[in-house]
Protein backbone atom coordinates (compact mmCIF):
# COMPACT_ATOMS: atom_id res chain seq x y z
CA UNK A 1 0.00 0.00 0.00
CA UNK A 2 3.07 2.55 0.50
CA UNK A 3 4.00 1.98 -2.98
CA UNK A 4 0.60 3.34 -4.14
CA UNK A 5 -0.20 5.88 -1.48
CA UNK A 6 3.71 6.56 0.26
CA UNK A 7 3.51 10.18 -1.96
CA UNK A 8 0.96 11.19 -0.64
CA UNK A 9 3.21 12.03 2.29
CA UNK A 10 5.22 14.40 0.30
CA UNK A 11 2.34 16.36 -0.01
CA UNK A 12 2.95 20.65 0.84
CA UNK A 13 0.22 23.25 0.55
CA UNK A 14 2.07 25.19 -1.21
CA UNK A 15 2.12 23.18 -4.01
CA UNK A 16 -1.46 23.36 -3.58
CA UNK A 17 -0.86 27.10 -4.08
CA UNK A 18 1.00 26.44 -6.99
CA UNK A 19 -1.68 24.30 -9.03
CA UNK A 20 -4.39 27.19 -8.06
CA UNK A 21 -1.45 29.56 -9.78
CA UNK A 22 -1.23 27.65 -12.80
CA UNK A 23 -4.45 27.03 -12.70
CA UNK A 24 -5.17 31.05 -13.06
CA UNK A 25 -2.39 31.62 -15.89
CA UNK A 26 -4.50 29.07 -18.08
CA UNK A 27 -7.65 30.68 -17.11
CA UNK A 28 -6.67 33.25 -18.43
CA UNK A 29 -5.02 32.52 -21.52
CA UNK A 30 -8.27 30.11 -22.44
CA UNK A 31 -11.04 32.25 -21.40
CA UNK A 32 -9.30 36.00 -21.43
CA UNK A 33 -7.05 35.05 -24.47
CA UNK A 34 -4.66 36.72 -23.04
CA UNK A 35 -0.67 35.37 -24.40
CA UNK A 36 -2.10 31.48 -24.80
CA UNK A 37 1.00 30.52 -26.55
CA UNK A 38 3.25 31.35 -23.24
CA UNK A 39 0.84 31.31 -20.56
CA UNK A 40 -1.45 28.19 -21.21
CA UNK A 41 1.91 26.01 -21.40
CA UNK A 42 3.83 28.10 -18.03
CA UNK A 43 0.40 27.61 -16.69
CA UNK A 44 0.45 24.01 -16.81
CA UNK A 45 3.84 23.26 -16.27
CA UNK A 46 3.50 24.98 -13.08
CA UNK A 47 1.44 22.08 -11.89
CA UNK A 48 3.31 19.49 -13.07
CA UNK A 49 6.39 20.73 -11.60
CA UNK A 50 4.63 21.10 -8.69
CA UNK A 51 3.34 17.10 -8.09
CA UNK A 52 5.68 15.88 -4.92
CA UNK A 53 8.47 14.04 -6.47
CA UNK A 54 7.58 15.00 -9.71
CA UNK A 55 9.53 12.99 -12.72
CA UNK A 56 9.34 16.31 -14.73
CA UNK A 57 12.52 18.16 -13.10
CA UNK A 58 15.56 16.70 -11.55
CA UNK A 59 15.09 15.53 -8.09
CA UNK A 60 17.22 14.00 -5.34
CA UNK A 61 16.01 10.10 -4.64
CA UNK A 62 16.90 7.86 -1.58
CA UNK A 63 16.57 4.75 -2.05
CA UNK A 64 15.74 1.78 1.00
CA UNK A 65 19.22 1.53 1.21
CA UNK A 66 20.02 5.08 1.70
CA UNK A 67 21.75 5.39 -0.91
CA UNK A 68 21.18 9.01 -2.76
CA UNK A 69 20.38 9.07 -6.88
CA UNK A 70 19.69 11.62 -9.15
CA UNK A 71 16.99 11.66 -11.13
CA UNK A 72 16.64 13.39 -14.43
CA UNK A 73 13.55 15.48 -15.19
CA UNK A 74 12.44 16.33 -18.92
CA UNK A 75 12.06 20.06 -18.15
CA UNK A 76 14.98 19.98 -16.03
CA UNK A 77 17.39 19.03 -19.16
CA UNK A 78 15.20 21.26 -21.32
CA UNK A 79 16.21 24.14 -19.24
CA UNK A 80 19.82 23.41 -19.29
CA UNK A 81 20.07 22.92 -22.93
CA UNK A 82 17.51 26.05 -24.07
CA UNK A 83 17.67 28.13 -21.27
CA UNK A 84 20.07 28.23 -19.33
CA UNK A 85 22.32 28.69 -22.22
CA UNK A 86 19.64 31.19 -23.50
CA UNK A 87 19.44 28.98 -26.81
CA UNK A 88 16.03 29.07 -26.76
CA UNK A 89 15.36 32.80 -26.53
CA UNK A 90 17.79 33.86 -28.87
CA UNK A 91 16.55 31.18 -31.65
CA UNK A 92 13.09 32.37 -31.11
CA UNK A 93 14.06 35.80 -31.75
CA UNK A 94 14.99 34.67 -35.44
CA UNK A 95 11.16 34.13 -35.57
CA UNK A 96 10.44 37.42 -34.48
CA UNK A 97 12.68 39.53 -36.44
CA UNK A 98 10.98 37.71 -39.65
CA UNK A 99 7.50 39.02 -38.40
CA UNK A 100 8.31 42.32 -38.21
CA UNK A 101 7.52 44.77 -40.84
CA UNK A 102 10.29 48.02 -40.65
CA UNK A 103 8.39 49.85 -43.11
CA UNK A 104 6.33 51.95 -40.94
CA UNK A 105 9.72 53.27 -39.30
CA UNK A 106 11.89 53.48 -41.83
CA UNK A 107 9.39 55.44 -43.95
CA UNK A 108 9.61 57.84 -40.72
CA UNK A 109 12.57 57.86 -38.83
CA UNK A 110 12.34 60.61 -36.88
CA UNK A 111 9.40 58.48 -34.80
CA UNK A 112 12.00 55.86 -33.67
CA UNK A 113 13.28 58.56 -30.82
CA UNK A 114 10.00 57.45 -29.14
CA UNK A 115 11.06 53.75 -29.00
CA UNK A 116 14.09 55.13 -27.10
CA UNK A 117 11.82 57.10 -24.39
CA UNK A 118 9.53 54.32 -23.88
CA UNK A 119 12.68 52.60 -22.14
CA UNK A 120 12.90 54.46 -18.97
CA UNK A 121 10.58 52.23 -17.05
CA UNK A 122 13.70 49.95 -17.25
CA UNK A 123 16.26 52.02 -15.81
CA UNK A 124 13.60 53.67 -12.91
CA UNK A 125 12.83 50.12 -12.06
CA UNK A 126 16.21 49.27 -11.62
CA UNK A 127 17.07 51.62 -9.60
CA UNK A 128 13.87 51.48 -7.41
CA UNK A 129 14.40 47.46 -7.41
CA UNK A 130 18.06 48.07 -5.55
CA UNK A 131 16.42 49.08 -2.33
CA UNK A 132 15.54 45.75 -2.03
CA UNK A 133 18.12 43.59 -3.83
CA UNK A 134 21.18 43.59 -4.95
CA UNK A 135 22.36 45.35 -8.44
CA UNK A 136 22.29 42.32 -10.41
CA UNK A 137 18.79 40.99 -9.27
CA UNK A 138 17.95 44.51 -9.63
CA UNK A 139 18.89 44.94 -13.50
CA UNK A 140 17.03 41.84 -14.29
CA UNK A 141 13.88 42.98 -12.58
CA UNK A 142 14.32 46.12 -14.37
CA UNK A 143 14.60 44.40 -17.83
CA UNK A 144 10.77 43.36 -17.11
CA UNK A 145 9.99 46.92 -18.73
CA UNK A 146 11.54 45.78 -22.07
CA UNK A 147 8.26 44.11 -22.60
CA UNK A 148 10.24 41.47 -23.98
CA UNK A 149 10.39 37.74 -22.93
CA UNK A 150 13.48 36.51 -24.91
CA UNK A 151 15.56 39.58 -23.74
CA UNK A 152 14.07 39.12 -20.08
CA UNK A 153 14.88 35.40 -20.00
CA UNK A 154 18.52 36.24 -21.28
CA UNK A 155 19.66 39.34 -19.45
CA UNK A 156 18.64 37.25 -15.97
CA UNK A 157 20.56 34.19 -16.77
CA UNK A 158 23.80 36.17 -18.07
CA UNK A 159 22.93 38.27 -14.67
CA UNK A 160 22.65 34.76 -12.65
CA UNK A 161 19.66 36.38 -11.01
CA UNK A 162 18.32 33.96 -8.81
CA UNK A 163 14.71 35.34 -9.71
CA UNK A 164 14.58 33.73 -13.18
CA UNK A 165 11.17 32.00 -12.31
CA UNK A 166 9.14 35.05 -11.29
CA UNK A 167 10.93 37.31 -13.68
CA UNK A 168 9.66 35.29 -16.36
CA UNK A 169 6.66 35.07 -15.11
CA UNK A 170 6.12 38.72 -14.41
CA UNK A 171 7.41 40.12 -18.07
CA UNK A 172 4.65 37.59 -19.87
CA UNK A 173 1.58 37.77 -17.64
CA UNK A 174 2.35 42.26 -18.15
CA UNK A 175 2.70 41.59 -21.80
CA UNK A 176 -0.15 40.57 -21.72
CA UNK A 177 -1.70 42.63 -19.65
CA UNK A 178 -1.11 45.81 -21.42
CA UNK A 179 -4.45 46.46 -22.55
CA UNK A 180 -5.45 47.19 -19.13
CA UNK A 181 -2.50 48.65 -17.35
CA UNK A 182 -1.76 51.63 -20.24
CA UNK A 183 -4.72 53.21 -20.89
CA UNK A 184 -5.34 54.47 -17.70
CA UNK A 185 -1.90 55.70 -17.65
CA UNK A 186 -1.71 57.18 -21.17
CA UNK A 187 -5.49 59.28 -20.00
CA UNK A 188 -4.12 60.27 -16.69
CA UNK A 189 -1.12 61.95 -18.53
CA UNK A 190 -2.77 63.33 -21.52
CA UNK A 191 -5.14 65.89 -22.06
CA UNK A 192 -8.62 64.82 -24.16
CA UNK A 193 -7.48 67.53 -26.75
CA UNK A 194 -3.65 66.31 -26.80
CA UNK A 195 -5.36 62.59 -27.47
CA UNK A 196 -7.47 64.33 -30.63
CA UNK A 197 -3.90 65.59 -32.55
CA UNK A 198 -3.99 64.38 -36.02
CA UNK A 199 -0.79 62.97 -37.34
CA UNK A 200 -1.34 62.88 -40.88
CA UNK A 201 0.61 60.06 -42.33
CA UNK A 202 2.91 60.46 -45.53
CA UNK A 203 5.05 57.80 -46.08
CA UNK A 204 8.57 57.63 -47.60
CA UNK A 205 9.16 54.98 -50.23
CA UNK A 206 11.61 52.96 -48.60
CA UNK A 207 13.65 50.75 -50.86
CA UNK A 208 14.57 47.02 -50.91
CA UNK A 209 18.43 48.13 -50.62
CA UNK A 210 17.36 50.25 -47.26
CA UNK A 211 15.40 47.57 -45.90
CA UNK A 212 18.55 45.19 -46.64
CA UNK A 213 21.01 47.45 -45.23
CA UNK A 214 19.06 48.48 -42.02
CA UNK A 215 19.41 45.14 -39.99
CA UNK A 216 22.90 44.54 -40.84
CA UNK A 217 23.43 48.38 -39.57
CA UNK A 218 21.82 48.42 -36.57
CA UNK A 219 23.20 45.33 -35.43
CA UNK A 220 26.98 46.81 -36.22
CA UNK A 221 26.10 49.80 -34.80
CA UNK A 222 24.54 48.13 -31.53
CA UNK A 223 27.22 45.29 -31.26
CA UNK A 224 29.20 48.54 -30.92
CA UNK A 225 28.02 50.27 -28.17
CA UNK A 226 26.64 46.90 -26.28
CA UNK A 227 28.91 44.05 -27.59
CA UNK A 228 26.38 41.96 -25.43
CA UNK A 229 23.71 42.61 -27.21
CA UNK A 230 25.16 41.17 -30.46
CA UNK A 231 23.40 37.86 -30.07
CA UNK A 232 19.82 39.20 -28.76
CA UNK A 233 19.99 41.92 -31.96
CA UNK A 234 21.48 39.90 -33.92
CA UNK A 235 19.43 37.03 -34.10
CA UNK A 236 16.47 39.47 -34.19
CA UNK A 237 17.96 41.56 -37.41
CA UNK A 238 19.07 38.14 -38.85
CA UNK A 239 15.37 36.77 -38.53
CA UNK A 240 14.77 40.50 -40.59
CA UNK A 241 17.36 40.08 -43.20
CA UNK A 242 15.65 36.84 -43.80
CA UNK A 243 12.24 38.14 -44.31
CA UNK A 244 13.40 41.55 -46.50
CA UNK A 245 16.30 39.78 -48.97
CA UNK A 246 13.65 38.24 -51.02
CA UNK A 247 15.52 35.51 -52.10
CA UNK A 248 14.61 33.54 -48.66
CA UNK A 249 10.70 33.11 -48.84
CA UNK A 250 10.45 29.72 -47.40
CA UNK A 251 13.31 30.36 -44.58
CA UNK A 252 11.22 33.24 -43.62
CA UNK A 253 7.89 31.45 -43.85
CA UNK A 254 9.31 28.43 -41.51
CA UNK A 255 11.35 30.93 -39.30
CA UNK A 256 7.66 32.91 -38.62
CA UNK A 257 5.50 30.07 -37.97
CA UNK A 258 7.73 26.87 -37.18
CA UNK A 259 10.49 27.70 -35.82
CA UNK A 260 8.86 30.61 -33.65
CA UNK A 261 5.74 28.24 -32.95
CA UNK A 262 8.05 24.72 -31.67
CA UNK A 263 10.58 27.38 -29.60
CA UNK A 264 7.62 28.75 -27.72
CA UNK A 265 5.97 25.30 -27.01
CA UNK A 266 9.31 24.42 -25.33
CA UNK A 267 10.08 27.48 -23.98
CA UNK A 268 6.48 27.95 -21.93
CA UNK A 269 6.97 24.82 -20.65
CA UNK A 270 10.23 25.06 -19.81
CA UNK A 271 9.93 28.63 -17.70
CA UNK A 272 7.81 26.68 -15.43
CA UNK A 273 10.78 24.13 -14.45
CA UNK A 274 11.50 27.61 -12.03
CA UNK A 275 8.04 27.79 -10.38
CA UNK A 276 8.85 25.08 -7.83
CA UNK A 277 6.58 26.39 -4.74
CA UNK A 278 10.39 26.76 -3.15
CA UNK A 279 11.53 29.00 -5.44
CA UNK A 280 8.51 30.87 -6.28
CA UNK A 281 6.40 31.06 -3.22
CA UNK A 282 8.69 33.69 -1.44
CA UNK A 283 7.88 37.40 -0.21
CA UNK A 284 10.29 38.39 -3.33
CA UNK A 285 8.01 37.22 -5.73
CA UNK A 286 5.30 39.76 -5.13
CA UNK A 287 7.96 42.78 -4.72
CA UNK A 288 9.30 41.21 -8.01
CA UNK A 289 5.33 41.22 -9.46
CA UNK A 290 5.02 44.88 -8.07
CA UNK A 291 8.42 46.23 -9.36
CA UNK A 292 7.74 44.72 -12.40
CA UNK A 293 4.07 46.72 -12.88
CA UNK A 294 5.60 49.90 -11.83
CA UNK A 295 8.32 48.96 -15.07
CA UNK A 296 5.62 48.91 -17.46
CA UNK A 297 3.83 52.29 -15.74
CA UNK A 298 7.03 53.88 -16.02
CA UNK A 299 7.81 53.10 -19.47
CA UNK A 300 3.99 54.39 -21.03
CA UNK A 301 4.82 57.26 -18.77
CA UNK A 302 8.47 57.92 -20.12
CA UNK A 303 7.15 57.87 -23.94
CA UNK A 304 4.26 60.07 -23.26
CA UNK A 305 6.00 62.49 -21.40
CA UNK A 306 8.47 62.79 -23.66
CA UNK A 307 6.26 63.89 -26.60
CA UNK A 308 3.93 66.15 -24.52
CA UNK A 309 7.91 67.87 -23.73
CA UNK A 310 9.09 67.57 -27.66
CA UNK A 311 5.59 69.39 -28.17
CA UNK A 312 6.61 72.27 -26.57
CA UNK A 313 9.13 72.78 -29.13
CA UNK A 314 7.14 71.61 -32.30
CA UNK A 315 5.22 73.84 -34.37
CA UNK A 316 3.15 70.70 -35.79
CA UNK A 317 2.26 68.89 -33.04
CA UNK A 318 2.70 64.83 -32.37
CA UNK A 319 -0.09 63.18 -31.05
CA UNK A 320 1.16 61.92 -27.09
CA UNK A 321 -0.47 59.11 -26.56
CA UNK A 322 2.02 57.59 -29.70
CA UNK A 323 5.11 57.53 -27.16
CA UNK A 324 3.26 55.23 -25.10
CA UNK A 325 3.72 52.92 -28.37
CA UNK A 326 7.57 52.45 -27.23
CA UNK A 327 6.86 49.89 -25.05
CA UNK A 328 8.28 46.28 -26.54
CA UNK A 329 4.79 44.78 -26.46
CA UNK A 330 4.35 44.66 -30.17
CA UNK A 331 1.79 44.91 -31.36
CA UNK A 332 -0.42 45.18 -28.92
CA UNK A 333 0.82 48.52 -27.76
CA UNK A 334 0.95 50.13 -31.33
CA UNK A 335 -3.07 48.88 -31.62
CA UNK A 336 -4.48 50.10 -28.36
CA UNK A 337 -2.91 53.57 -28.56
CA UNK A 338 -4.35 53.58 -32.37
CA UNK A 339 -8.24 52.77 -30.68
CA UNK A 340 -7.73 55.32 -27.76
CA UNK A 341 -7.23 57.39 -31.04
CA UNK A 342 -10.25 56.56 -32.64
CA UNK A 343 -12.13 56.34 -29.26
CA UNK A 344 -11.54 60.35 -29.31
CA UNK A 345 -11.72 61.20 -32.91
CA UNK A 346 -13.10 58.56 -35.28
CA UNK A 347 -11.49 59.99 -37.97
CA UNK A 348 -7.73 59.91 -36.54
CA UNK A 349 -5.91 57.27 -37.81
CA UNK A 350 -3.15 56.75 -36.07
CA UNK A 351 -1.94 53.13 -36.59
CA UNK A 352 0.85 53.47 -38.73
CA UNK A 353 2.68 55.81 -36.58
CA UNK A 354 1.61 53.65 -33.42
CA UNK A 355 3.03 50.48 -34.92
CA UNK A 356 6.32 51.92 -36.82
CA UNK A 357 6.98 53.38 -32.73
CA UNK A 358 6.27 49.88 -31.59
CA UNK A 359 8.91 48.54 -34.12
CA UNK A 360 11.33 50.93 -32.43
CA UNK A 361 10.72 50.16 -28.97
CA UNK A 362 10.94 46.47 -30.05
CA UNK A 363 14.63 47.61 -31.06
CA UNK A 364 15.18 49.71 -28.67
CA UNK A 365 14.45 47.43 -25.65
CA UNK A 366 16.98 44.73 -27.02
CA UNK A 367 19.70 47.67 -26.81
CA UNK A 368 18.90 48.51 -23.62
CA UNK A 369 19.15 44.77 -22.43
CA UNK A 370 22.73 44.69 -23.78
CA UNK A 371 23.42 48.00 -22.25
CA UNK A 372 22.06 46.63 -18.79
CA UNK A 373 24.44 43.61 -19.50
CA UNK A 374 27.37 45.77 -20.07
CA UNK A 375 26.87 47.55 -17.16
CA UNK A 376 27.18 44.67 -15.03
CA UNK A 377 28.72 41.70 -16.80
CA UNK B 1 3.59 30.21 8.24
CA UNK B 2 5.91 29.93 11.40
CA UNK B 3 8.99 30.93 9.49
CA UNK B 4 7.05 34.01 8.15
CA UNK B 5 6.41 35.13 11.51
CA UNK B 6 10.26 34.45 12.37
CA UNK B 7 10.91 36.71 9.42
CA UNK B 8 8.68 39.38 10.47
CA UNK B 9 9.98 38.99 14.19
CA UNK B 10 13.94 39.06 13.51
CA UNK B 11 12.83 41.12 11.10
CA UNK B 12 11.93 44.14 13.64
CA UNK B 13 14.36 43.35 15.97
CA UNK B 14 17.17 44.18 13.45
CA UNK B 15 15.80 47.63 12.68
CA UNK B 16 15.87 48.66 16.58
CA UNK B 17 19.80 47.66 16.15
CA UNK B 18 20.36 49.74 13.05
CA UNK B 19 21.32 53.14 12.59
CA UNK B 20 19.72 55.88 11.28
CA UNK B 21 16.68 54.94 8.36
CA UNK B 22 18.80 51.63 6.98
CA UNK B 23 16.98 48.51 8.04
CA UNK B 24 17.93 44.83 6.51
CA UNK B 25 14.95 42.74 6.28
CA UNK B 26 16.77 39.22 6.17
CA UNK B 27 15.25 36.80 4.40
CA UNK B 28 17.98 34.29 2.70
CA UNK B 29 20.48 37.14 2.09
CA UNK B 30 18.96 38.28 -0.70
CA UNK B 31 16.35 40.70 0.80
CA UNK B 32 17.38 43.90 1.89
CA UNK B 33 16.36 47.51 2.66
CA UNK B 34 18.60 50.54 1.37
CA UNK B 35 16.45 53.62 0.39
CA UNK B 36 19.93 55.42 -0.54
CA UNK B 37 20.99 52.69 -3.45
CA UNK B 38 18.11 54.57 -5.29
CA UNK B 39 20.50 57.32 -5.81
CA UNK B 40 23.50 55.63 -5.59
CA UNK B 41 21.99 53.82 -9.07
CA UNK B 42 20.63 56.80 -10.98
CA UNK B 43 23.65 56.87 -12.92
CA UNK B 44 23.05 53.62 -14.16
CA UNK B 45 19.55 55.22 -15.71
CA UNK B 46 21.35 58.26 -16.62
CA UNK B 47 23.78 56.31 -18.39
CA UNK B 48 21.49 53.76 -19.77
CA UNK B 49 18.92 56.13 -20.81
CA UNK B 50 21.61 58.30 -23.35
CA UNK B 51 23.34 55.27 -24.45
CA UNK B 52 20.04 54.01 -26.09
CA UNK B 53 19.26 57.57 -27.02
CA UNK B 54 22.79 57.90 -28.84
CA UNK B 55 22.60 54.22 -30.18
CA UNK B 56 18.93 54.80 -31.94
CA UNK B 57 19.89 58.62 -32.87
CA UNK B 58 22.47 56.76 -35.02
CA UNK B 59 19.94 54.75 -36.37
CA UNK B 60 17.71 57.17 -37.36
CA UNK B 61 20.21 58.96 -39.03
CA UNK B 62 21.85 56.33 -40.95
CA UNK B 63 18.27 55.45 -41.72
CA UNK B 64 17.81 59.04 -43.46
CA UNK B 65 20.86 58.93 -44.90
CA UNK B 66 20.04 55.15 -46.47
CA UNK B 67 16.66 56.65 -47.41
CA UNK B 68 17.98 59.45 -49.32
CA UNK B 69 20.73 57.50 -51.04
CA UNK B 70 18.59 54.72 -52.23
CA UNK B 71 15.06 56.19 -53.05
CA UNK B 72 12.51 53.69 -55.02
CA UNK B 73 13.72 56.28 -57.94
CA UNK B 74 17.18 55.28 -58.06
CA UNK B 75 16.35 51.67 -57.16
CA UNK B 76 14.34 51.86 -60.28
CA UNK B 77 17.09 53.72 -62.60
Amino acid sequence: MEVLFGNFANFDYRMLIMWIIGGLLIFLAIKKEMEPTLLLPMGFGAIIVNIPGSGAITQQITDALGNIAEEHGALSILYDAGIANELFPLVLFIGIGAMIDFGPILSNPKLMIFGAAAQFGIFFTLCLASIFFDIKDAASIGIIGAADGPTAIVVAQKLNSQFVGPIMVAAYSYMALVPIIQPPVIKLLTTKKERMIRMPYQPANVSKTTRILVPIIITIIAGLFAPSSVSLVGFLMFGNLIRECGVLDSLSETAQKVLANLITIFLGITIASQMHYEQFLAPQTLLILGLGLFAFIFDTAGGVIFAKVLNIFLKEKINPMIGAAGISAFPMAGRIVHKLGLKEDPQNFLLMQSMGVNVSGQIASVIAGGLILNFFM
Amino acid sequence: MFKLLNLIASSIGIIGSADGPTAVLVSDGSFVFEPTNFITNLSYMGLGMLGIFIVIGLIMVVTFVLNKIFSKKNDDQ
